[in-house]
């Protein structure tokens, strides 16, 4: 048919060349047949015999913007709206052409005027959403979009956007402070009905699995993401967010795969590339994760979390301004990151520097003022008896904190039992706290009864307070639990040699020799 | 593990998990000594100072463990290399006392108590070892002095008291009249003048409430 009609419009045009009409129509025909250069010609040709031919102006407009020519498709577009100001095909075509040009603004003008002509040309609706991506026109995207759904509810990429939209939420205020109107429920059932348009989207899919990771159901997130990347298997983002979603339900081998697939399909990929080095990390692939953290820092400087680990990797290398470097940046780039005080402080007290160490576990504690461990080490290091005030007060702050922390305790109570601390006027004073330290140390082994040490403490507290039996009780189970605890076979030495101690155990002495002749017997 | 109370047991456990734990090392060789098993004491000692640490406690149990084996050049040696790690230890000063007095060379053995004594609050025991060093008649003054000194750290000890009027009395028979230095002639009298303890022998008795009335006799004198 199509054949027929070109053959009468050529027969047309040779019998009479000037016949613009005819030169638009074949135009018409070479555009459906994606001619396209020749669609251009006749085009051109119709508007040169008739200069007030508003179609020709907007098809001929149209295809200059397909080619790339679009300082001459605008000529032709206001051409066209001289000659049609009510044409809607022109407004939305050039609006299209000035979002190419970034006069997004007067594009949005554009739509607006379609809009006004055409209340049910749903485009319209959808491309103006699509520009109004600042948080203030939240609102106003979001009701756009739906109208264009309204007027078309199988318009499959306004679902699409509207999900995107209602899935980030980022929008504000009348008075302009930022909300979030983050629904994730609207956004599942537009992206749900993406799929049932296309159930092949694999975009659709991924966004479906970022919910549900969002919502730490992470089962769902891989049976999305499982779909997306069998649709399309160098999905990078895809292989990304199934590695964290592995990775957070610790299944770590898998989840590398994952992160190494991700970086595979788009090489230039901090976000798993930091991820990868992370659980290279972790599980003491030192070297790989060396390599992977410094890559993303290559590609993104920005991440203090990639600074932190690879200052925790180079914290084992001999010289200790390598780690620092990094930890230093990590605290640059985010000075709340309470870790990475803490981090850097075992840092600085394995290479010697204890004041920076204390430094350093101080301002943990000032980051987050619930970090037990930072209280507890910041006490553990402030062992002279010039700090004793100060490595008393933050035992008690961890143990507020942290009830059930036998480590603490044990070092509170060996504090306590030396009970070394400095006067005002400098004069060394000695003053054990024998029966707080017995708390600490009970609390210990309430805590943790396998911990040999702490029964070996509170034997030695126990020899000092002059209960014997206790104390070789307490001596007994350190190195029961510890057989090859020498420090507790020798105080065990000490105590039985001790003339007031054997007197006291000579009659338990004496039972345990009874009890082993009625074994016997 | 089967309960037991045998220190010993212990301490060689606790040597044989750390054998370069010089605490339990010291308890065991100062045991090996104490059982008189002073052989094996310097076996073990000398093993130990080898193969790990020097140490000035484990060199002063070595050099008692020569000296007891009556070996004084090797404990001569020993403490030595003790005083060189730690000049200032009453133990090693009292143990190279010892082995001076053993060798019987009574003048250093009685620089080594001196240097006891300047060190601070000397025990009655080391300072009844000076006095029982100042054998010489020359030196009855000095050991009547520090014979005074113990005696007022611990006033119940008889014997110290015994040896003290004793002192007395032979610093009076060894030097003339006339010549007694005031000071321990007051010091005789402090101490005698209105007690004469029953525990003296009756001639020591006798020669005390001489002396004492001599002295009462000689006004001038005091």
């Amino acid at each position: 048919m199509d054949k027929q009609i070109k053959k009468l419009l050529e027969t047309a045009i040779e019998l009479d060349p000037k016949l613009a009409n005819a030169h638009f129509k074949l135009g018409v025909l070479h555009q459906s047949e994606e001619n396209f250069d020749s669609a251009v010609s006749c085009f051109e040709q119709a508007v040169t015999l008739d200069s007030t031919y508003p179609e020709a102006e907007c098809e001929l407009a149209i295809e200059l913007r397909r080619s790339g020519k679009l300082e001459e498709a605008r000529e032709h577009f206001l051409n066209a709206l001289e000659l049609d100001p009510n044409s809607v095909k022109t407004y939305f075509n050039y609006a299209l052409l000035l979002i190419e040009l970034d006069d997004i603004e007067e594009a949005k003008n554009n739509f607006d005027k379609v809009a006004e002509i055409d209340q049910n040309f749903a485009p319209a609706y959808f491309q103006k959403a699509k520009l109004l991506t600042n948080p203030d026109d939240f609102e106003q995207a979001k009701k756009n979009y739906e109208t264009a759904i309204d007027i078309d509810e199988d318009y499959l990429e306004a679902h699409y956007f509207l999900a995107k939209l209602l899935m980030g939420g980022k929008a504000t205020n009348t008075d302009g402070s930022s909300a979030n109107k983050k629904d994730l429920k609207g956004a599942k059932f537009h992206f749900s009905r993406v799929l049932l348009l296309d159930e092949s989207c694999s975009k659709a899919l991924y966004n479906l699995g970022r919910i549900h990771f969002e919502e730490t159901d992470y089962r769902k997130t891989k049976s999305y993401l499982t779909k997306a990347l069998k649709l399309q298997p160098n999905y990078s983002k895809a292989h990304y967010l199934y590695g964290k979603a592995l990775d957070l339900g610790g299944e770590h081998q898998k989840a590398v795969h994952h992160y190494k697939k991700s970086i595979d399909c788009f090489s230039d990929n901090p976000k798993a590339l930091f991820h990868l080095g992370k659980l290279q990390f972790l599980n003491k692939s030192l070297k790989d994760a060396e390599e992977n953290l410094r890559l993303s820092i290559q590609l993104d400087p920005t991440n203090p979390k990639s600074h932190y680990y690879l200052a925790k990797i180079l914290s084992h290398d001999d010289d200790p301004s390598l780690a620092k470097k990094h930890f230093y940046k990590a605290l640059e780039l985010d000075p709340d990151f309470a870790n990475a005080y803490f981090d850097l402080a075992f840092h600085s007290e394995k290479s010697g520097d204890l004041n920076e160490a204390k430094i350093q576990f101080q301002k943990a504690t000032d980051v987050d003022q619930n970090f037990a461990e930072a209280y507890f080490n910041l006490a553990r290091l402030s062992s002279s008896p010039a700090e004793y005030e100060l490595a008393e007060r933050n035992f008690e702050t961890a143990l507020e904190i942290k009830v059930d922390y036998d480590e603490c305790h044990y070092f509170f109570g060996k504090l306590l039992a030396k009970g070394e601390r400095m006067s005002k006027d400098g004069t060394l004073i000695i003053e054990p706290q024998l029966e707080r330290a017995n708390e600490q140390f009970k609390a210990a082994i309430r805590i943790n009864p396998d911990n040999f040490k702490s029964h070996f403490q509170l034997g030695l507290l126990l020899f000092k307070q002059k209960e014997f039996e206790a104390a070789f009780a307490s001596l007994q189970q350190a190195i029961q639990i510890n057989p090859e605890f020498a420090e507790g076979h020798y105080q065990l030495a000490v105590l039985l040699m001790d003339e007031r101690a054997q007197k006291a155990l000579s009659k338990k002495k004496k039972t345990a020799r009874s009890h082993k002749t009625a074994k016997a017997s | 593990m089967a309960l037991s109370y045998d220190p010993l047991n212990y301490l060689r456990r606790s040597l044989e998990l750390n054998p370069s734990h010089q605490d339990a090392a010291y308890m065991y060789a100062k045991y090996l000594i104490q059982n008189r098993e002073f052989l094996e004491a310097v076996t073990y000692l000398n093993h130990f100072i080898n193969n790990f640490e020097e140490n000035s406690r484990l060199r002063n149990l070595l050099a008692q463990a020569f000296l007891q084996l009556e070996k004084f050049d090797e404990a001569q040696n020993s403490v030595n290399i003790a005083l060189s790690h730690t000049p200032r230890s009453i133990n090693v000063l009292h143990t190279a006392f010892v082995i001076k007095k053993a060798i019987g060379d009574k003048f250093s053995a009685l620089h080594f108590l001196e240097r006891i004594v300047s060190l601070g609050d000397p025990s009655v025991e080391i300072l009844c070892e000076m006095a029982d060093l100042l054998d010489c008649t020359t030196e009855l003054e000095r050991k009547s002095n520090i014979l005074d000194i113990a005696y007022s750290i611990n006033p119940k000890n008889r014997e110290i008291f015994v040896q003290l009027a004793d002192s007395f009395l032979k610093y009076f028979k060894n030097n003339a009249f006339e010549e007694l230095n005031k000071h321990m002639i007051e010091m005789f009298l402090d101490h005698f003048k209105k007690y004469i303890p029953a525990y003296f022998s009756i001639e020591l008795q006798k020669e005390v409430n001489q002396w004492i009335k001599k002295f009462k006799g000689q006004p001038a004198l005091l």
